[in-house]
């Protein structure tokens, strides 16, 4: 597995150098975005076993932030990802807070979470002055990167390519980290049996809202360079169905894995473009996938490639 | 070393426990018994801090645990090995241990602490990369404490260990128990089996729905009338 990820990787490195076309790089560039936000994702669902539903409030509130500071108060862009990853971090304590010291495990977590997310989605969609509410904010600034020469502006698809793909590789490594030190163990337990788990003497409370923290911060990043890339942030950044879409993607790679998520991030990226189709029959590819992914193959892609590995 | 002082536990308006008192010194084996539904259970997940207590005093090593969470029980150095053999069975045996020991900051000790425990159970060695959910249940038993003296603890809380397990098992089982007490590990045994709980222990109280009824030796009680009808099926 560990070669499979480093070829993956050194092609992903090398693939501008072939791919030109500009709709192949967007697909590439979106792609790694919500690779990053399913993996993180799979930090707190798949590994530590919470169903949030507040990923994509995290992801759209940082996004929003860094916006706002940027456009309208004309603070540079590298400068407002701390202020809008502390606001997310803070948020998440919160929420985490309350979910788990009222002990909410599974639906109830997932019900609660997702009330907190639509509440940040209300707040943005009527605080006109601030957000110009349903309309969104239409992003014109580039960051850019300092370098010997001067200040270049992270433009055009092969910049945001490689931009995005660190972006990937910063969550899959921060995610990793945190996995194979003890605390992985910890979150494994907490997953598997968190009665057992505290009778061992883990502080349950405290690796949950760890895992909480790290996965939503996570996703804070991606949202801090989503507007930039798409060019507008909208309430919708914010919305249950984008939470839905960073599970099926998760659930489609393999849940118990790292790599899974990116698989499936790929695939359900990809495949709208691939098959040219309408939004609503989107959603409905979107329900047979994962209809078929849980009848079929519970652990996603990633389970059947073992799978077959194994068998042979 | 514990010292439990008029101790109420209830769930909901169920009253499980009424104000008991018990006692327990440095590598002794004290053994709780009782029928089904007389608080035994109750009693060990309270004095490990998953349950809350209405009310009472649990004393431990000289410092009060009534406040402090099950991690820092653990810490202290109380531990429980649940009932009904709770091992992670998809992590192999060798995993389930390390799971004992995740708290502890010498973290380089571990690995010896391991040795010490395959030692001691040499059918753990055998295992050590199996998954633990497919060892047998007497093996499955042995984890559970294996795991829980990988916390280093000084008093262990065991609910419950011969349930569900052959007869020759479960003398191994007192076996295990003897000798970690005279390694200076203090034990309480909670057990609906009295035979072995009173052949293996010190000392011995009677729980009957929330009540401590009789207390003492456990050779003595073991040989007293009332016990023996009730307990000991004589």
């Amino acid at each position: 597995m560990r070669y499979a990820i480093a070829i993956g990787l050194l092609a992903a490195l090398l693939a501008p150098l072939i791919a030109h076309s500009d709709s192949v790089l967007a697909i590439a560039i979106y792609a790694f975005m919500a690779a990053s936000l399913a993996v993180s994702f799979n930090l707190i669902f798949g590994f530590t076993g919470q169903l949030s539903m507040f990923h994509a409030a995290s992801f759209g509130v940082s996004a929003y932030i860094v916006t706002i500071l940027v456009t309208t108060f004309g603070w540079n862009f590298w400068l407002a990802i701390a202020p809008a990853l502390a606001v997310v971090l803070i948020l998440s304590l919160i929420v985490g807070t309350i979910c788990f010291r009222f002990k909410l495990k599974e639906f109830y977590f997932a019900v609660v979470t997702m009330a907190f997310s639509e509440v940040l989605r209300l707040i943005i969609l009527n605080w006109n002055g601030m957000t110009n509410g349903s309309l969104g904010i239409t992003v014109v600034d580039r960051p850019s990167l300092w370098t010997p020469i001067g200040n270049v502006a992270i433009s055009g698809g092969v910049a945001w390519y490689y931009l995005t793909l660190a972006l990937l590789v910063v969550v899959y490594v921060v995610c990793h980290g945190v996995l194979s030190s003890w605390i992985g163990r910890c979150l494994a337990a907490i997953r598997l049996n968190d009665q057992l788990g505290e009778t061992l003497g883990i502080d349950v409370f405290k690796y949950k809202l760890l895992s909480f923290a790290i996965g939503s911060v996570l996703a804070g990043l991606v949202g801090a360079f989503y507007g930039f890339y798409s060019g507008f942030v909208e309430p919708h950044y914010l919305s249950i169905p984008l939470g839905l879409d960073i599970i099926a993607m998760v659930l489609l790679g393999g849940v118990g894995s790292l790599i899974g998520p990116v698989i499936g991030a790929f695939v359900l990226t990809a495949l709208p473009h691939v098959i040219e189709l309408s939004a609503e029959l989107r959603i409905a590819l979107y329900g047979s996938i994962l209809v078929f992914v849980i009848l079929v193959m519970p652990k996603g892609i990633v389970g059947l490639i073992g799978s077959k590995r194994n068998a042979a | 070393m514990l010292d439990v002082t008029d101790l109420n536990v209830s769930y909901g308006k169920q009253k499980v426990l009424r104000g008991i008192s018990f006692e327990l010194r440095q590598g002794e084996v004290v053994t709780l018994i009782g029928p089904n539904a007389a608080g035994k259970s109750t009693t060990l997940r309270t004095l490990a801090g998953l349950k809350r207590s209405d009310s009472g005093k649990i004393a431990f090593d000289g410092g009060d645990m009534a406040s402090i969470s099950t991690a820092e029980r653990v810490k202290c150095g109380l531990v429980l090995v649940p009932e009904g053999r709770q091992i992670f069975p998809r992590m192999s045996v060798h995993e389930n241990l390390l799971m004992g020991a995740y708290h502890r900051s010498d973290r380089d000790h571990v690995e010896d602490d391991i040795e010490r425990i395959f030692s001691m159970f040499p059918r753990l060695r055998e295992r050590s990369t199996q998954r633990a959910g497919s060892m047998s249940g007497g093996e499955q038993q042995m984890l559970a404490i294996g795991r829980g003296l990988m916390s280093r603890p000084k008093l262990m809380l065991l609910d419950e260990p011969t349930l569900g397990l052959a007869p020759i098992i479960i003398e191994e089982l007192g076996r295990i128990i003897r000798n970690l007490a005279k390694e200076g590990l203090a034990i309480l045994l909670a057990e609906q089996n009295a035979v072995m709980a009173l052949g293996c222990a010190d000392r011995a109280y009677v729980l009957q729905s929330g009540d401590i009824v009789t207390s003492g030796d456990a050779k003595r009680l073991s040989e007293a009338p009332e016990v023996k009808q009730m307990y000991l099926g004589a």
